[in-house]
């Protein structure tokens, strides 16, 4: 979507929005919404609200229409007033009626023709907006719009029913107690079923260890670049990075390792991890120890490798330690080395388990 | 023709007594009551566009290569599913129009929730006889949350492919169930080709399922119990004001509903969203920088930014950071908010019911308190954001994020003391004008003081 069109589609939500809102204000200009008259609440809440029928503004039996001073009209008995200027609700009914049938036509139109997104959405929000305003027109003004005041339980206290209650439900629990077998037997039943239903959450899952737990690299097995191709020890300039698999799974998510090289003489590897990284090649899980996002980012002037879903930092230099961010665990490292080719083989798996971190990680 | 047919069912069903009293139900009216009333007919547009959507959408990860009317991505390796939303943006007649309203659709569904919650909250409509009915609201919330999360998950495109990931972690770090957890509900480390499948059925079937019910035991309780009034003349606890159902509020409410579907078909048809061609299909090896969830978990997002790098070793076991700010801090948050009309009623020893409303003013503690939690999350939100802050504005993340620290703390308490102090000042200056105003209390609006 182009920019222009982005600018015309705001605009036409602007001008609905106001053509709505003014609409909504012409309306109520003309039919002031009751506010602060309540029904007299003697003649309204005495007796039960179904038995009572609606006043009729037509039925002039018993009802006593007056004016009130700002011209409209109520009936005293009831408290239910008329609308003020009922002819402009019906014109206003009337016309936004026509807005949605246009609005309906036009949807019609542009489906059968070209299909636009916005046609469809706009002829559909004028179909709609038409309807719905007329509605609410037609609530305000066409309708005897009463305020009414009805008396109802407060729910403060439980019922005299209660009691009865209860003590039906005794007897039978009663009944089912003096039967002690059977209401071990169902308890036993029930605790079954539970388990049955537990269990069969395993369907949906192998165990996780076998995941989780692995380190994904065996010992010999050659780094491959996403085409398939194997890495030679010098294929990387210093400071420039690629992403690398086992070979034989290319692609797979907790595999993917960056591999990067950095000049040797800037290593600060710990001890034990002396002599992974052959000619300045470091091979670190590309997966977030954090949550578990592609750690795609690599920076040669600091160092860092940067994982752009919440910004944490790892130093490559020293065995990826999270240097900012919310990350706590290092990336894990892949022990290198060459073989006779002169290509880069793994020396064993990654020094953790790849991935977010869980319960009973190592 | 409508006598017929009411002597046919009511000669069968005796209903008519029901039925009449449901025509007279009253329902008062304030614009703060549509609220939920939003939120229930997004619903239904919801289920109304999903149901189309559903008909087009193949919710499967087999892998296949595109040869679609997308020509960008010609030749590129995606899952089945999502090609068919491609299919269903670029193909399908209204295809991507239903595909926008639904997902404006629910972005505006879970606002309104939340706005209603915050009504709820702050004018106290939650206290006896109403604490149920606020905990199944909060229970909509977190369903509304969850669904929003299996939905735009399903496109598997590779912005969703992150929150996926994350979701994964998250579930992953709970404690003792956790690796058990995520892999009954994922099928596996992500991204694993049960996933997909398993978030199709829960989104399209099982949610929605679990909504309906719940959606329909709201009503049931707000029907039985009655809406509540706010404060006037003549609105008391034994006695609702309002009009009635039929036909001033059902020519009302049905009237929002429409104006509702235009702004989401408006929304649908002008406002581009999720446009899930531009970030590519989902792929293991590849990340979007920037990338940010829909805005109803951006509070999460924002609290696993904000919170340090900070493991515990429980011997050999480990609980990782992402737990403490994604799992423990929005759970502790939505038990105090399922908890609080107990706690606030073992607290003030208040066991009376209340069916007229209490404005903000004359509880200054719980308007505070509110508005704090309030303040709070929008910081979150923000931190949720803080990279593409950092690009807009030109400071470092790292910079931001200290200062979003400091914000996160001070903010709430700078808005929670303002909050109580407008309270108290609003409370004591309807105390002072209250005495002028009993005339009008008593329904004869003539008689309000004139000024000469």
């Amino acid at each position: 979507m182009s920019d222009e069109e982005k600018r015309e589609g705001w605009a036409f939500i602007a001008a609905s929005l106001l053509g709505w809102w003014s609409l909504g204000f012409v309306a109520r200009w003309f039919v002031k919404p009751p506010k602060g008259i309540s029904a007299p609440s003697g003649s309204a809440g005495s007796s039960p609200r179904h038995l009572r029928s609606q006043p009729d503004r037509d039925a002039d039996a018993g009802s006593e229409i007056a004016d009130h001073s700002d011209g409209r009209r109520y009936d005293a008995n009831t408290g239910a007033h008329f609308p003020k200027h009922p002819q402009w609700g019906t014109v206003l009914v009337g016309l936004s009626l026509a807005v949605a049938f246009a609005g309906g036509i036009g949807f019609l139109v542009a489906y059968w023709t070209g299909r636009n997104n916005m046609q469809l959405g706009g002829t559909l929000a004028l179909f709609f907006g038409g309807f719905g305003f007329a509605l609410v027109v037609w609530a305000h003004s066409l309708s005897t719009n009463i305020e009414e005041t009805e008396p109802r339980e407060p729910l403060a206290a439980p019922t005299p029913d209660l009691g009865p209650a209860i003590d039906d439900f005794r007897r039978g629990e009663r009944d089912i107690q003096r039967r002690g077998l059977l209401k071990w037997s169902a308890a036993a039943g029930i605790s079954v079923f539970a388990a049955m239903c537990v269990s069969t959450l395993r369907s949906f899952s192998l165990s996780p260890d076998s995941t989780l737990y692995s380190t994904i690299w065996k010992r010999g097995q050659r780094l491959v670049t996403g085409d398939g191709k194997p890495v030679s020890v010098d294929a990387l300039q210093p400071g420039s990075t690629t992403i690398v698999f086992p070979e034989g799974s290319i692609g797979a998510e907790r595999a993917q390792t960056v591999l990067i090289r950095v000049r040797q003489d800037l290593l600060r590897l710990p001890q034990k991890r002396e002599g992974w990284a052959p000619m300045g090649n470091l091979a670190y899980s590309r997966v977030c120890t954090h949550a578990g996002c592609t750690v795609g980012m690599y920076e040669a002037t600091t160092h860092l490798l940067m994982c752009p879903c919440h910004q944490s930092t790892f130093n490559v230099l020293d065995g990826c330690e999270p240097t900012g961010g919310p990350a706590a665990r290092p990336l894990p490292q892949l022990p290198l080395y060459v073989d006779g080719q002169g290509f880069l083989r793994a020396a064993g798996g990654f020094t953790e388990p790849p991935g977010p971190g869980f319960w009973g990680m190592p | 023709m409508i006598e017929f047919i009411a002597r046919a069912i009511d000669s069968r069903l005796h209903i008519a007594k029901f039925v009449r009293e449901a025509l007279n139900h009253i329902f008062p009216d304030h614009w703060s009551f549509m609220l939920g009333e939003i939120a229930l007919y997004s619903f239904v547009i919801l289920v109304a566009t999903g149901a189309f959507l559903a008909l087009f959408y193949n919710g499967s990860s087999a892998q296949i290569i595109y040869h679609g009317s997308y020509h960008p991505l010609d030749g590129v390796k995606m899952s089945a599913a999502y090609r068919s939303i491609l299919h269903i943006s670029f193909d399908v007649p209204a295809g991507l129009l239903m595909r926008q309203m639904h997902h404006w659709a629910a972005d505006i569904f879970i606002a309104a929730i939340v706005a209603h919650q915050a009504r709820i909250f702050f004018t106290a409509a939650y206290r006896r006889p109403r604490e149920i009915n606020w905990t199944v609201g909060m229970t909509l919330l977190v369903l509304a949350l969850v669904n929003g999360f299996f939905g735009y998950s399903m496109c598997d495109d590779l912005l969703s492919n992150a929150g996926l990931r994350i979701g994964y972690a998250i579930a992953l770090s709970i404690p003792i169930i956790g690796p058990w957890l995520s892999f009954i509900v994922m099928g596996g480390t992500v991204p694993a080709s049960a996933t997909v499948p398993r978030f199709y059925a829960l989104h399209i079937f099982v949610i929605p399922a679990l909504i309906s019910v719940f959606i329909a035991v709201h009503l049931t309780i707000v029907w039985r119990q009655y809406h509540t009034n706010y404060p006037g003349p003549g609105r008391t606890n034994t006695s609702i004001v309002g009009s009635r159902l039929w036909p001033v509020y059902t020519l009302k409410s049905l009237g929002l509903f429409m104006l509702l579907l235009s702004l989401i078909a408006a929304l649908g048809g002008y406002v581009q969203i999720d446009p899930v061609w531009i970030y590519g299909p989902a792929n293991p090896t590849a990340i979007l920088p920037g990338a940010q969830p829909d805005w109803y978990l951006g509070w999460i997002e924002g609290a696993m930014r904000l919170f340090p790098g900070v493991n515990l070793h429980f011997g050999r076991y480990l609980v990782p950071e992402v737990f403490f700010p994604a799992v423990l801090f929005p759970g502790l948050l939505f038990i105090a908010l399922y908890a609080y009309p107990f706690m606030e009623e073992a607290f003030s020893r208040e066991v009376r019911a209340h069916n007229v409303l209490r404005l903000p003013s004359e509880h200054p503690f719980n308007t505070a308190l509110g508005c704090s939690i309030f303040a709070g999350l929008v910081v979150l939100q923000f931190a949720g954001s803080d990279d593409v802050i950092s690009v807009v504005s030109d400071k470092s993340v790292v910079a931001l994020r200290t200062l979003l620290r400091v914000l996160f703390f001070v903010v709430p308490m700078v808005v929670g003391a303002v909050a109580y102090m407008l309270c108290r000042a609003v409370a004591s200056r309807r105390f002072a004008s209250h005495t002028l105003q009993i005339p009008q209390a008593s329904g004869t609006e003539s008689a309000a003081p004139q000024p000469q």
